[in-house]
């Protein structure tokens, strides 16, 4: 199946999710630091359990073999990241399917 | 006449059984043929070129760190799009760029601040990945210039 293409906004607008998730107790979420390659780690119970690089164009649409990386760093199915860049699925929605996939030793 | 059922001598029967053996082998078979099919013609749906390639160094504060063994990695282009991803699945590492040299460089730069990370960071703090991570990337890094960096 072909990877789906998303603008810059919605990719900007699901890490976002992430992000506040991590502002609102600083151990859970995604924490972006402004390294070079802008990646950074996504806690759970306040450890590292992966990183997300998320270098993104400046505007525009996000290439499909950059989407695909960001799936992949994301533990997320097509479907799944089409929700958390398209709306329904909320930070602490994602935060919920990561933790049951560190559960059954999946991650 | 007497007659005998053809089937009923014990040659025959085991060599009935055998023939079952084969079919469901061939099914099994065909069946394992199918799934890779449908896997490839997934892949040719998606237009992506894979090939694989080997990096022998790291690049840590602008510096190339040689490895002790190459790390192996996929390059992907991607039909329609204008950016080559060099990626290891095992580190879930990926660099990206216009053209295959810069996605190679981006790859090495996040390699080497990834390591860098990962060795500031304690173990207790390490989810189950991550630690792993660290402890692929202390060994193709290799003591020598595990050492030059921590001077």
């Amino acid at each position: 199946m072909r990877e789906r293409s998303y603008s810059v906004r919605e990719v900007e607008q699901g890490i976002g999710k992430l992000t506040r998730l991590y502002r609102q107790d600083n151990s859970n979420g995604f924490d972006r630091r402004e390294g070079k390659e802008r990646w950074g780690w996504y806690y759970v119970d306040g450890r590292k359990a992966f990183f997300i690089s998320a270098k993104l164009p400046p505007s525009g649409s996000v290439g499909r073999g950059r989407i695909k990386a960001l799936r992949d760093y994301m533990n997320l199915s097509r479907e799944q990241f089409d929700d958390l860049c398209r709306c329904p699925l909320s930070g602490p929605q994602y935060h919920a399917i990561i933790t049951a996939m560190l559960e059954v030793g999946e991650l | 006449m007497l007659t005998s059922d053809p089937t009923s001598t014990p040659q025959s029967q085991y060599d009935l059984y055998e023939l079952k053996q084969q079919v469901e082998e061939l099914q099994r078979s065909l069946s394992d043929c199918l799934d890779l099919l449908g896997k490839l013609s997934d892949h040719a749906s998606d237009g992506v070129i894979h090939r694989t390639a080997a990096i022998n160094s790291i690049i840590v504060d602008d510096m190339d760190i040689i490895l002790k063994r190459p790390l192996f990695f996929l390059i992907e282009e991607y039909e329609g799009d204008d950016e080559v991803v060099a990626r290891i699945p095992e580190l879930q590492a990926a660099g990206f760029g216009s053209t295959e040299i810069q996605a190679i460089n981006e790859l090495k730069t996040l390699l080497g601040e990834l390591y860098q990370d990962l060795i500031e960071t304690p173990d207790e703090k390490l989810g189950k990945l991550p630690f792993q991570w660290k402890r692929i990337l202390q060994e193709v890094i290799g003591i020598d210039a595990r050492e030059k960096l921590q001077r």
